[in-house]
């Protein structure tokens, strides 16, 4: 069964603690200012509670006269898409000449508890997307979610056509039910975990925590990848500290990981019973306000982007999207990477960039 | 001969109680409680529901208007954590089993890549062989009806538990003329509505000032007004 002389399984233990101590030594030579993120530079517009509105300083002369909104998700923060330098969603855009923007959601807590998805499209993402028409004298902005961003995205430019001039939703998901399609064990748990809750249960955790804690949002990733979670902190990070700009890629996704914020009660009410359970975005039954969302209310011109692996959003539930908007102009791209990797991974970021930037440059 | 009490009376007195206490102890729910609570097994989650039937039967007592409801409280309290200890067992007991499949699955599967001429080389190829083996056992259990049912039924149990906490807390917050957690909540959602009706009126006045200034004063109905460019209300 095991093949190994005494020899070798010497040399391999040798070569394991002489690793061990290297990664001590590495790790103990970091501090904790030397793993930042997010680092570029912007100035605070608006703030409408915790929401906060950035724009980020320009790093041409003269940017594109229609602006670009970044909504992310929240259940993680925006820094996600800045994330290092080199690796950097918004630094690639604003060297494209495009002007970025971005909404910073902030750390919701209990007092947060009522504030639902409403709140978010028709009072967030809407005064933002005033707030940059106003600041630029444009009747439209252009408009670009990522994840539970896209769903937000998707709400507001359906509920307010003739305010974004293009959209364009990442790793979206649409159809909450459609990871049934190909029910593979390592896609999708958040949907199978979702479905298995009573609405009940739901409601008793709403109504008991006012929020869904970061750190219980972090356990259900976690357990997404459970191989990955039991090495994590043993081979991984080993094998990242072999290489100090590998180490401090892995510290810079700790931090990016421990800053998780907490969701509001309602709006993880809406999410897991109205969206995981009852799939009403792609019925046209999600209803907010008292406004029903209907996809194909969206005229603009859409490009939705999505990964073959997102092993968190599972293909086909973005996928979905096609033949539900009403727009004429609707492109499909498929990315190679993972949910976040797309975000981080040098080459997959590279083509996330070229991508909407070239897809921009046509319209 | 039997002994005759000197207070024959009194022994009557003393049977009849007796006869009482006996009765009392042997059927009661109480006792039987106080007996099982004792027992160090059922706190360790391997005394099966034994716990359960007695508090519910203790709990379902009726409620009587004059006698403090404290009481009450902390022994709903110590069901909770009762439940929380019997819960993470079964579930506890769920995951174990998943990893015993997983050594079953893993030694047969070291000694079928050996007949095929690729044994483990080395000491990393066997904890990546096992990681393997170890995540595809985990996956597949986690969307098992019984994982996801014990992990429900745990969930449950603990906010359960944190909602009788509460209870106890506000109690001695109201004693001390603190706020009490739902106070607050009642507050934060009077607040959350007022500011939401704030941003309606805003909307609306910033609809009304742009339709005034539009020409013809016509009204343009704009985003964030009560309605929407498709006119919905």
């Amino acid at each position: 069964m095991i093949d190994v002389a005494p020899k070798a399984a010497l040399a391999e233990g040798w070569e394991m603690q002489r690793k061990f101590a290297d990664a001590l030594g590495r790790l103990g030579r970091v501090r904790d200012g030397d793993v930042q993120i997010g680092t570029t530079l912007k100035d605070a517009v608006l703030q409408i509670d915790k929401t906060v509105l950035y724009r980020y300083r320009p790093l041409v002369e003269k940017p594109a006269p229609v602006p670009i909104l970044l909504t992310y998700a929240l259940v993680g923060r925006y820094t996600m898409m800045d994330l290092q330098e080199d690796r950097s969603l918004v630094r690639n855009l604003l060297r494209a000449g495009l002007d970025v923007y971005v909404i910073d959601w902030g750390h919701p807590s209990r007092a947060d508890r009522y504030a639902g998805l409403d709140d978010y499209v028709n009072d967030y993402v809407a005064a933002c997307v005033d707030e940059m028409r106003r600041r630029h004298g444009v009747d439209a902005v252009n408009l670009l979610g990522v994840c539970q961003g896209g769903v937000l995205s998707l709400c507001y430019t359906a509920l307010y056509p003739g305010r974004i001039r293009n959209l364009i939703t990442t790793v979206t998901p649409v159809d909450f039910h459609a990871d049934r399609a190909e029910n593979r064990i390592d896609r999708g748990f958040m949907n199978v975990w979702a479905r298995s809750l009573e609405p009940a249960d739901i409601d008793r955790l709403v109504d008991q925590l006012g929020i869904v804690p970061g750190e219980f949002v972090g356990y259900l990733f976690s357990l997404m990848t459970p191989g990955r979670s039991l090495t994590k902190y043993n081979l991984d990070l080993l094998d990242a500290a072999a290489d100090e700009a590998k180490l401090l890629n892995f510290l810079r996704m700790e931090r990016w990981l421990a800053d998780r914020p907490h969701q509001p009660g309602e709006v993880s009410r809406q999410w897991l019973k109205e969206l995981y359970q009852d799939n009403k975005l792609i019925k046209d039954e999600f209803v907010l306000d008292g406004e029903t969302v209907r996809l194909r209310d969206i005229k603009c011109p859409v490009l939705n982007i999505y990964t073959e692996t997102d092993h968190i959003i599972p293909p086909e539930m973005s996928k979905a999207l096609r033949g539900r908007v009403g727009s004429e102009d609707f492109t499909e791209v498929v990315l190679k990477g993972g949910h976040i990797g797309i975000f981080v991974s040098a080459r997959s970021l590279d083509q996330l960039s070229t991508t909407i930037v070239e897809w921009l440059a046509k319209r | 001969m039997t002994e005759r009490s000197p207070f024959p009376g009194l022994d009557d007195w003393l049977e009849a109680w007796t006869s009482t206490l006996r009765d009392f102890s042997a059927a009661s729910a109480p006792a039987e409680l106080a007996a099982r609570l004792l027992d160090p097994r059922n706190w360790l989650g391997v005394g099966g529901a034994a716990l359960e039937q007695p508090f519910e039967t203790v709990l379902g007592l009726p409620r009587l208007a004059d006698v403090p409801d404290l009481d009450r409280k902390l022994l709903g309290l110590l069901q909770c954590w009762a439940g929380v200890t019997q819960r993470s067992a079964e579930y506890g007991a769920i995951v174990a089993q998943v990893w015993m499949a997983a050594y079953a699955d893993f030694l047969p599967a070291l000694q079928g890549a050996a007949s095929e001429g690729k044994p483990v080389g080395g000491g990393r190829e066997l904890l990546d062989r096992w990681t393997a083996t170890v995540n595809e056992r985990l996956l597949k259990a986690q969307r098992s009806e019984d994982f996801l049912a014990a992990q429900r039924r745990l969930l449950d149990a603990l906010l359960k538990s944190r909602a009788a906490e509460h209870e106890l807390v506000e109690i001695g917050a109201k004693a001390m003329d603190l706020p009490t957690r739902g106070e607050m909540d009642d507050v934060h959602k009077t607040l959350h509505a007022l500011k939401r009706e704030v941003r309606q009126l805003k909307r609306r006045l910033a609809a009304t000032e742009e339709a005034g200034a539009a020409p013809g004063g016509r009204l343009k109905v704009v985003a964030g007004s009560d309605k929407n460019e498709r006119g919905q209300a």
